[in-house]
């Protein structure tokens, strides 16, 4: 088979942007939900909206890294969306964090 | 009769879209033709829903950022936060609902895989996932607390969904991938005429039906008061 990814720098901007944007969103909910009862449950339904819309952005720069396509720039504004994206979630969940804690 | 004029105003914006939305003179396109009249229903739902989220956003910061006091403790902020909350669900229910008769109409199905209506999808789930977390914590602050700050973090998120990441791909809707939005040709002068004061009239209404809201909460908040210490007496 061999390596089927095409563009492996651009790859692996889509691993370092994902990755870092699971994390983010994920530990600002996982500390929401550490407050609850069910809090694995809860983490699930919180977590899922805020996601999802994140994979498919990630999915279609996914895309553009396996086959190699450039479309004009396309996924330098992916990226740079979900950068975007990423500064914003953290930023947030240094400012919300405090009153989370607050009892 | 204090603060009368706004709701006299919104129901007078209302039925003068209703009545020129429906009767009032319209461009005559290919594919659209009439359901163009929906324009004055479904968008101003989405209008009044971003509007009623951001009020909830609002007051869900006021409550983390007022001081301890009696205020406070009596949760005001929290209780209009969450009936904002409320509003605007049912506004982006409407939304949904209008939208999917006109996709019927014009695209040929009630469900596309469009990405705005996706964004509609996860708006939805994201303020149902606020009630089961209001929900699912029994202590009433640390409920109000605790979902202030998932309010505030998801209205965020949310806007960033359905503003942005729409107009990256491709879509049915006007004004995005690539798409001319609605005013560049077909949204003539009188048109206009009637969407702003549709958008106005449903965002006025929006606030009244949360006002409503919170009166009958406070006041059920108080009955309930008088109801614990009416027991306590006897006990």
């Amino acid at each position: 088979m061999g390596n089927l990814i095409k563009d492996q720098m651009m790859f692996l901007a889509t691993i370092v942007v994902g990755s870092i944007g699971f994390a983010s969103i994920l530990t600002m909910v996982a500390g929401i939900a550490s407050h609850t009862d069910q809090n694995a449950t809860l983490m699930a339904i919180l977590s899922i909206p805020l996601l999802f819309p994140f994979i498919i952005t990630l999915m279609k720069a996914t895309e553009y890294a396996l086959f190699g396509l450039e479309n004009g720039g396309g996924f330098t504004d992916l990226i740079a969306l979900l950068m975007g994206l990423n500064v914003m979630v953290i930023v947030m969940a240094y400012l919300l964090f405090p009153y989370l804690w607050r009892e | 009769m204090k603060g009368i004029w706004w709701k006299i105003l919104a129901v007078a914006l209302l039925f003068y879209s209703f009545i020129f939305g429906l009767k009032g003179d319209i461009p005559h396109l290919p594919i659209l033709r009439e359901t163009i009249r929906n324009l004055y229903f479904h968008v101003p739902m989405w209008f009044a829903m971003i509007v009623m989220m951001g009020a909830s956003m609002v007051f869900g910061i006021k409550h983390l950022a007022e001081k301890e006091g009696k205020k406070k403790a009596f949760l005001e902020n929290d209780t209009k936060s969450v009936l904002f909350a409320t509003s605007g669900l049912v506004f982006s229910v409407l939304g949904l609902l209008t939208g999917m008769l006109w996709a019927k109409f014009t695209w040929g199905a009630f469900w596309t895989n469009d990405p705005k209506l996706n964004g509609t999808a996860i708006t939805i789930l994201i303020y149902l996932a606020y009630f089961v977390l209001r929900g699912s914590i029994e202590d009433n602050e640390k409920k109000a607390q605790v979902s202030a700050v998932y309010n505030i973090f998801a209205f965020i998120l949310m806007i960033v969904f359905i503003g942005i990441l729409p107009r990256m791909t491709d879509s049915l809707h006007p004004g995005n991938g690539g798409n001319p939005a609605f005013g560049s040709y077909d949204l003539d002068n009188g048109m206009r005429g009637v969407f702003y004061p549709a958008v106005l009239g449903w965002i006025l209404f929006g606030f009244w039906l949360t006002n409503v809201k919170i009166r009958l909460k406070r006041v059920s908040k108080v009955l309930d008061k008088k109801q614990d210490k009416f027991y306590e007496s006897i006990l």
